[in-house]
């Protein structure tokens, strides 16, 4: 046990020592968590329409992601390395967007499958920006 | 020729039984993060455990002990509960994952959200430990899960890795910030591989087929063999990932993101054919987790064990059986994703690799057990190094998990 916090203790000061190069923010981790649920969600349903995957392995991974993204929105905000709000709430917004899209997904041709390609993909690229 | 036939299956079982939940989790969490360059952490590990597994099995052949019973016998009762106990949270949690990742499997296939597949899997693991033979649970998810080999296939099929990719290999890029990911997903990986419920598993196996003096070659084939090339289908696993994902920024944080690349490779039938490896390999590695934690109390404890015995024969080991089993049921139905819980599995077990790895210094210089088969120097010397290494892992893992964030 002496030894495990031995190794805490020179990993905390490695990383005190040179604060952002060894660890990312818990915003920073979400943020490219949520990022790249969303481009998987996003290759799903091109996959879908591309004859890649089939419709079940399409449902049942968009139900992960989904899930995966659950609170996402108000969970986000309050985490440390947060930007202001100005900066975060257009990213929200996408992200909202986005997660309409995974509650009603697209996977038949009657319906505009690439607006909802772009939707998850733009959010996706707004939540990496935001973590950059 | 049946001693051919043996060493083949004795090969092909060891490298269908080679990946896991949590081989799986750590190998797409590598490529996708690091490109190739966590490789080097999946062969360490892997030439880690071709000596550990020879070891166990050389131990329980020519002992007639495997290595819980010896370690109790050897250590006393107090360093055998150590031991017993990590290796008891940390197999809870990767039986939850491997559970988990068989419900997910058939989830991928069927389309029903995984979380209501999962009582029906652990009905059978249970079914299985419970009623069939010990050469069906060892071979039968072992063999199917050659099914793994697809992803070597799958990289061929893409076009193998681009120059730049290849770079990684020696030169990985690791951006500001995440060189405590890095560091955590390198000692997840050695947790991942070098499993020391696999050793139980393997030495009280040995004891389950009558192993002898005889063969000991066949254990060192399978080890060598069936564990190198095992290794072979996580490190395809790491590039699928580092082609596929990496560059559509996907993490592979979840395990259906894993079955894209293989989607990209082979189309639909690449992502069922991943669904079906994910099902088979997590139902071997349950099954082999279970039994080991059976064995691992039985032997400790001096009661009777063994799958040739009925149930009525062994009623404690098989109650053991039972009681584990509900207890990562019940993790399992959380709905927790099992590559999360098979990471957290993972780095736990390198947090407590020392504990049940030091005892093989002893055991296997010990003339009682071992008589003429004891080791010689230069095993001696790899089973320092790699217990320096477990050392190493499990002083930095706990800090690294809480660092990176898991």
């Amino acid at each position: 046990m002496t030894l495990i916090g031995l190794g805490c203790l020179l990993l905390m000061t490695v990383s005190a020592c040179s604060p952002g190069a060894f660890t990312q923010t818990p915003f920073v981790r979400q943020a490219q968590d949520a990022a790249s649920s969303l481009s998987a969600a996003a290759a799903t349903i091109e996959y879908v329409h591309t004859g890649k995957v089939d419709d079940r392995y399409a449902r049942s991974s968009l139900s992960i992601y989904r899930q995966s993204l659950q609170g996402m929105e108000s969970e986000l905000p309050g985490l440390r390395g947060a930007p202001d709000e100005t900066v975060l709430q257009p990213v929200i917004s996408q992200l909202e967007r986005a997660r309409q899209v995974l509650d009603d997904p697209c996977l038949d041709d009657d319906c505009d499958w690439r607006a909802q390609l772009s939707t998850l993909d733009d959010a996706s690229r707004a939540l990496l920006k935001v973590s950059e | 020729m049946k001693r051919a036939l043996q060493v083949t299956l004795g090969i092909l079982t060891a490298i269908g039984g080679f990946v896991d939940a949590g081989a799986i989790a750590t190998a797409a969490g590598a490529g996708a993060g690091f490109g190739l360059g966590l490789v080097w952490a999946m062969l360490l590990g892997t030439l880690a455990v071709i000596l550990l597994v020879e070891m166990s099995g050389r131990l329980a052949a020519v002992s007639g002990k495997p290595y819980a019973a010896s370690i109790r016998e050897r250590f006393g009762f107090k360093y055998y509960l150590a031991p017993l106990i990590t290796e008891l949270i940390a197999n809870t949690l990767l039986l939850a994952a491997d559970l988990g990742g068989m419900a997910i499997g058939i989830s991928l296939l069927t389309g029903v959200e995984w979380v209501y597949l999962v009582p029906p899997c652990a009905l059978l693991v249970w079914l299985m430990v419970w009623r069939a033979p010990f050469s069906l649970i060892e071979n039968g998810p072992s063999l199917l899960g050659l099914v793994t080999l697809s992803f070597v296939v799958g990289i061929v099929a893409l076009g193998g890795p681009s120059p730049d990719l290849l770079r990684s290999l020696w030169r990985p890029t690791i951006e500001r910030g995440e060189w405590a990911a890095y560091l955590f997903l390198a000692t997840a990986i050695l947790g991942a591989v070098i499993s020391p419920y696999l050793l139980f598993f393997y030495s009280s196996g040995a004891r389950e087929e009558r192993w002898s003096r005889r063969d000991l070659s066949l254990n060192r084939i399978t080890a060598m063999l069936g564990m190198g090339f095992g290794s072979i289908t996580s490190i395809a696993l790491i590039v699928l990932s580092a082609m596929v994902l990496q560059p559509r920024d996907i993490s592979g944080i979840t395990l259906s993101e894993v079955g894209l690349s293989m989607a990209e490779a082979f189309g639909p039938l690449g992502a069922r054919l991943f669904a079906v490896a994910l099902f088979t390999t997590c139902l071997g590695a349950a099954l082999e987790i279970v039994l080991s934690i059976g064995y691992n109390v039985a032997q400790g404890f001096g009661w009777e064990w063994g799958e040739r015995k009925k149930p009525v024969e062994a009623p404690r080991f098989n109650l053991v059986l039972l009681l584990f089993l509900g207890g990562g049921f019940a993790i399992a139905t959380f709905g927790i994703d099992p590559l999360q819980l098979a990471l957290f599995g993972s780095a736990f077990t390198a947090l407590t690799l020392p504990i049940a790895l030091f005892p093989f210094l002893v055991l296997m210089n010990d003339r009682e057990y071992l008589k003429d088969k004891v080791n010689k120097r230069w095993n001696n010397i790899a089973v320092i190094a790699v217990l320096g290494l477990a050392f190493v892992v499990a002083v930095v893992s706990l800090p690294l998990l809480i660092l990176s964030g898991g």
